[in-house]
């Protein structure tokens, strides 16, 4: 704990750095899994394929992903970014998919026999009604590129994982304690934050929102 | 806007041996309650969701005063036709309010006139104002039907389709929506287009039934027509034109008074004495019985074992009323 009190700025630091990689990560996640999902969900044919590709790079070592990456895109945050969101991929489609596909087919032949048009039906039928397993499977998302984030310190991109393994290298065991609770932290944290803000869409779909 | 003309429509799913919807055709007037009757995979639905596009017709036209829907972008055609299915499909994120002002919002009507028309409404369809905060899940299902209305007509379109709208809703209730709706209609006077397969609604509600088989439109009339002259067997089982309690509830007391002096009945009754040996058995019930009286002519009917054919007893239209009587409901004595 000595060190933890010592190095505070630094851990802080070190903290911040890694938020700004798992958002960087999760923004960049939804751009792509957005579409991708969509398409999925109304072209029955390609949710197979789509899954099946997103689950095999999610059973990729992320150390050997990571060292891949490093002949193309150099050691650092870069390459640390890209892995992180092929990973995210597989819990966002798979959530946004399910969401998608579980709307009740009476709303949507509703909603086609109101004049919608696709786009219409899309924001005000479709996304608020899927939103809260998008928001499940964000979560997810989140918390596993907090831990897998970690290891990226190793290619040098930063984040909390650089107290890990600097205190492997000096064996500091103060410094591998400050940077474990402080990972461990994190994911509880982003995780109760998450769920709050999914339970409230949840409530909202079921009309219980005051 | 609410004429609509069906004109050799053709609908042919793929994968499927027979057309959906066989070359129907039929003419709708203005402001008439048009129900398609018949059951379930005869094509009812599919020809109903063609009219406001849903489905595409393989072959045939359908206009709408004279336009073929096909020449109108989907989107404007629907927001112009009023639509109720039998799930209500209603957006379960949204309030009541918004529910309803669905249609209104896409057409870009302003704020004031949609609230308004949501006012409206929800009196029409017998929904206190409070109900505009609530959501769709703490309403019941009779009541979320009613919003399923209400949404239908937001727009005020001139023609209205209802796919089974009743038929998941409680018989109590069903007996109330049915009267309410045909109250509106008094009102609203919109062309109503509405699939069921329950003949007893059909004859409430509809000015002209469609009946239709495996595709095909079978009869298009009025419900005495379809009652008095049933084109072929199968009009004949599906409305039961054999019972004489339904021909009765179709013909009203002002058409006897009018008619009877030009009835030839002396002869019709004549010809009916000619069957008079009527059996029943032990099992059937009194309703049953009635229509066999009204139907023969017959002093009693005879009641036979269904086995051996042995007489058991005699039954008179006497009999009928004493059992009516002696089985009346009574009124529990108060202390």
């Amino acid at each position: 704990m000595t060190y933890l009190f010592n190095n505070l700025g630094y851990v802080g630091q070190l903290l911040l750095e890694h938020l700004r990689i798992t958002a960087e990560v999760i923004g960049i996640a939804l751009v792509i899994a957005l579409p991708i999902g969509v398409l999925a969900a109304r072209i029955r044919r390609l949710q197979g394929p789509i899954l099946g590709v997103l689950g095999v790079i999610y059973t990729i070592p992320s150390l050997s992903f990571f060292v891949l990456l490093i002949p193309t895109f150099g050691l650092g945050v870069t390459s640390a970014v890209i892995a992180l969101v092929a990973y995210a991929q597989l819990m966002l489609v798979r959530n946004w998919v399910v969401g998608l596909t579980g709307i009740e087919p009476s709303i949507l032949e509703a909603a086609d026999g109101m004049g919608m048009n696709g786009w219409q039906r899309f924001w005000r039928v479709e996304f608020p009604l899927a939103l809260p397993l998008l928001l499940a499977g964000t979560r997810l998302a989140v918390v596993s590129t907090i831990g897998i984030a970690t290891i990226a310190a190793y290619i040098n991109a930063g984040g909390l994982g650089t107290l890990l393994f600097e205190g492997v290298t000096t064996a500091n065991y103060e410094k591998i304690f400050a940077g474990s609770l402080a990972v461990s932290l994190l994911a509880i944290a982003a995780n109760y934050l998450l769920r709050y803000f999914e339970r409230r869409a949840e409530a909202a779909i079921r009309g219980e929102l005051e | 806007m609410g004429e609509i003309e069906c004109d050799e429509v053709t609908k042919q799913f793929l994968n499927e041996a027979r057309p959906a919807v066989n070359q129907v055709s039929f003419k709708v007037d203005e402001g008439s309650f048009i129900v398609l009757l018949g059951p379930s995979g005869c094509g009812k639905t599919t020809l109903l969701k063609m009219i406001n596009r849903l489905y595409e017709p393989t072959a045939g036209t359908i206009r709408i005063e004279g336009i073929d829907v096909h020449d109108l972008p989907a989107t404007e055609l629907r927001r112009r036709i009023g639509y109720v299915i039998q799930q209500v499909g209603l957006f379960p994120h949204m309030t009541i309010d918004r529910n309803i002002s669905v249609v209104p919002n896409l057409l870009g009507w302003e704020r004031q006139r949609t609230d308004a028309r949501v006012g409206m409404l929800l009196d029409m369809v017998g929904l206190p104002q409070a109900y505009r905060t609530k959501y769709p899940r703490q309403l019941s299902g009779g009541e979320q039907q009613r919003v399923g209305l209400a949404r239908a007509l937001a727009a005020d379109p001139a023609i209205l389709l209802m796919d089974e709208p009743f038929a998941a809703i409680d018989a109590i209730t069903r007996d109330c929506l049915q009267e309410e709706l045909l109250e509106i209609q008094q009102k609203v006077h919109k062309t109503i287009l509405f699939v069921t397969h329950d003949v007893e609604e059909a004859f409430r509600l509809a000015d002209k039934i469609v009946v239709m088989k495996a595709g095909r439109l079978v009869q298009y009339g009025t419900p005495l027509e379809i009652v008095t002259r049933p084109q072929n067997e199968f009009v004949q089982e599906l409305v039961g034109t054999r019972n004489m309690l339904r021909r009765l509830s179709l013909i009203n007391v002002q058409s006897v008074l009018n008619g009877r002096a030009s009835w030839s009945s002396g002869q019709a009754l004549s010809n009916l004495r000619l069957n008079h040996t009527v059996k029943v058995h032990p099992e059937d019930n009194l309703r049953s019985v009635l229509s066999m009286f009204l139907d023969s002519e017959a002093e009693a009917v005879e009641v036979v074992d269904q086995h051996n054919n042995q007489e058991l007893g005699r039954i008179t239209f006497n009999d009928l009323r004493a059992a009516l009587v002696e089985n009346a409901p009574k009124q529990q004595e108060q202390a």
